[in-house]
């Protein structure tokens, strides 16, 4: 029931992974040729691109080492593709059993001397799967374009797309959950796209307005962007990566 | 297993899906070796039925068992024995019919693809072909196979003729047949009362969430009502005797006599007789007259 769930998704896995490649490679090149050739150097660059990047902050946040090619690109593409991974990842939930339940397949699935709660968890074991190997895929591509920019750092590509994974699976839990309460996968992707989209700009305005800050700490987004190793000088943290899978396990554990 | 064992057993089992839908205070009994026949309109609890005994849905009250396991506390292992056809049809992507097959055999730990052949072959189903890209006759095949490649010692069959064409809706029959000659049992719904009355042992007619008729077909004829049209040379009854003798819907014309009769016609021969009949015409209702007699009740 694994691999039939996996082989479910290898069409969305197989999209996520060429599609996040050829992002992030042209857009490393691109960055890379900028960086180079901009007047002044990279520094005069970052400081010249702030303002743009403050009044789009509610599109993409944090911003930091502009300066170089991985913190562009954690800024530029990967605060994007966390947000686009966690409303995968919700849509996924939302739909886990609504959709089959809607399709008649549970039916199909529970006569075949299996339990509601297998099937549960078997798919979301199978979606966790794929969400990691879409992260991690997309960890290598950003380290195929770091490096075919100049600006190897394999590893830190790689743990920075491994913590938006994990970081985001509560969000996986959070669209099960609201399946539960509204009347179709529809209504339950719906719902739980718009919660992801608030808790994402919610992140990223935080810092700006004090008394919004207390509720980043509601944001998987928050907890993704404390392990950035592809920039150069920021490091991870384990912890949060350990308290959202906690949380998400804890979700998943409330259908 | 000794025949005429109780194989399924409902006792005031109910769904209560509110606004007098669903299914409700449903005792039924069906035996060993016996095809049963649930036969209803659109919405009369007959899948809602069937779901309950596979534990699909949680009843409002009341309790089901097979094979003298309940439903709800040995899912499970009852599940193993069922072959259950479901009334809607499976919506697998991207795969082919064979592949679904395998999954679900390999669902209930069965290695033997042997059987899974033997009747997708029967049922003309090609295993190769991917399921979305099949009639809806092909697809419900799909789901007949699933019902019957663990061997099944009950099915459970919901609309199973939808779809088929006559060939093999005829070879579906025959497998019916063939599951009860090797002692097993079978409890099928349909809107194909036809159907109904060519393979089933008993039939349960059921309309608003209750079974409102029961029995062997036998029994249902004999509480069916007789259409009987008298011609007469000469003298014929009046209304009053026909009555008297237990006829209904007493129509007198200048040489005949129309009238119905619910049960033993005896009484009403008898009267007949003391007159000189030149014609008699008596007829049955079908199973579909008394299907819709019950509904429009």
């Amino acid at each position: 029931m694994f691999a039939a769930a996996i082989r479910e998704r290898r069409a969305t896995i197989a999209a996520w992974l060429i599609g996040g490649t050829l992002a992030m490679y042209f857009e490393a090149l691109a960055i890379a040729a900028e960086l180079r050739d901009f007047p002044g150097g990279p520094e005069v660059l970052a400081k010249s691109i702030m303002p743009t990047i403050e009044a789009m902050r509610i599109i993409r946040w944090p911003a930091d080492r502009l300066d170089t090619l991985g913190g562009y690109l954690a800024y530029h593409n990967i605060t994007l593709f966390n947000y686009f991974l966690a409303l995968y990842a919700a849509l996924q939930g939302a739909r886990l059993i609504r959709r089959l339940e809607e399709t008649g397949d549970i039916e199909f699935y529970l006569s075949a001397k299996t339990t509601r709660a297998k099937l549960l968890t078997v798919r979301s074991i199978a979606d966790f799967a794929a969400q990691m190997a879409i992260s991690l895929g997309l960890g290598l591509a950003t380290a195929f374009a770091l490096q075919s920019s100049g600006e190897a750092n394999t590893s830190g590509a790689i743990i920075t797309f491994l913590a938006i994974g994990i970081c985001i699976s509560p969000v996986f839990g959070l669209g099960l959950l609201i399946s539960q309460f509204v009347k179709n996968s529809r209504t339950a992707a719906g719902a739980t796209t718009i919660i992801v989209t608030i808790l994402y700009v919610l992140n990223n305005i935080a810092e700006k307005y004090s008394w919004l800050e207390p509720i980043k700490y509601l944001s998987p987004f928050y907890y993704a962007n404390l392990s950035r190793p592809v920039i150069p000088g920021f490091s991870s943290n384990y912890t949060s990566w350990i308290v959202m899978s906690l949380v998400g396990v804890t979700l998943f554990q409330k259908d | 297993m000794k025949q005429q064992e109780v194989v399924i057993r409902c006792e005031k089992l109910s769904k209560d899906y509110g606004s007098n839908n669903g299914l409700f205070d449903c005792n039924l009994t069906v035996k060993s070796g016996e095809v049963f026949g649930l036969i209803g309109p659109n919405g009369a609890g007959k899948s809602t039925l069937l779901k309950l005994l596979m534990d699909s849905i949680k009843p409002s009250s009341g309790s089901a068992e097979i094979f003298e396991l309940d439903t709800q506390q040995h899912s499970l292992e009852l599940k193993a024995r069922i072959g259950y056809l479901p009334g809607e049809l499976m919506d697998f992507p991207s795969v082919t019919a064979g592949y679904i097959l395998n999954l679900l055999l390999n669902l209930r730990g069965i290695e033997d693809r042997e059987r899974l052949k033997i009747i997708s072959n029967r049922l003309q189903l090609d295993l190769n072909r991917k399921y979305q890209e099949l009639s809806h006759g092909n697809k419900q095949k799909v789901g007949l196979v699933q019902a019957f490649m663990h061997n099944p010692e009950l099915l459970i069959l919901d609309e199973p003729t939808i779809g088929l064409d006559p060939v093999i809706q005829r070879e579906l029959r025959t497998m019916v047949q063939e599951a009860v000659q090797e002692g097993k049992t079978v409890l099928l719904s349909s809107h194909v009362l036809s159907d109904v009355e060519s393979v089933c042992s008993r039939i349960g007619l059921i309309i608003g969430g209750r079974i409102v008729r029961e029995g062997t077909l036998a029994e249902l004829r004999s509480e069916r009502i007789h259409k009987i049209t008298a011609s007469f040379i000469g003298k014929k009854p009046t209304s009053t005797q026909l009555i008297t003798s237990g006829a209904t819907e007493v129509v007198v014309t200048k040489d005949s006599v129309y009238f119905e009769s619910n049960g033993s016609i005896n009484e009403i021969l008898q009267l007949l007789s003391h007159f000189q009949v030149s014609e008699l015409d008596s007829r049955e209702l079908s199973l579909e007259e008394v299907f819709f007699s019950e509904v429009n009740r």
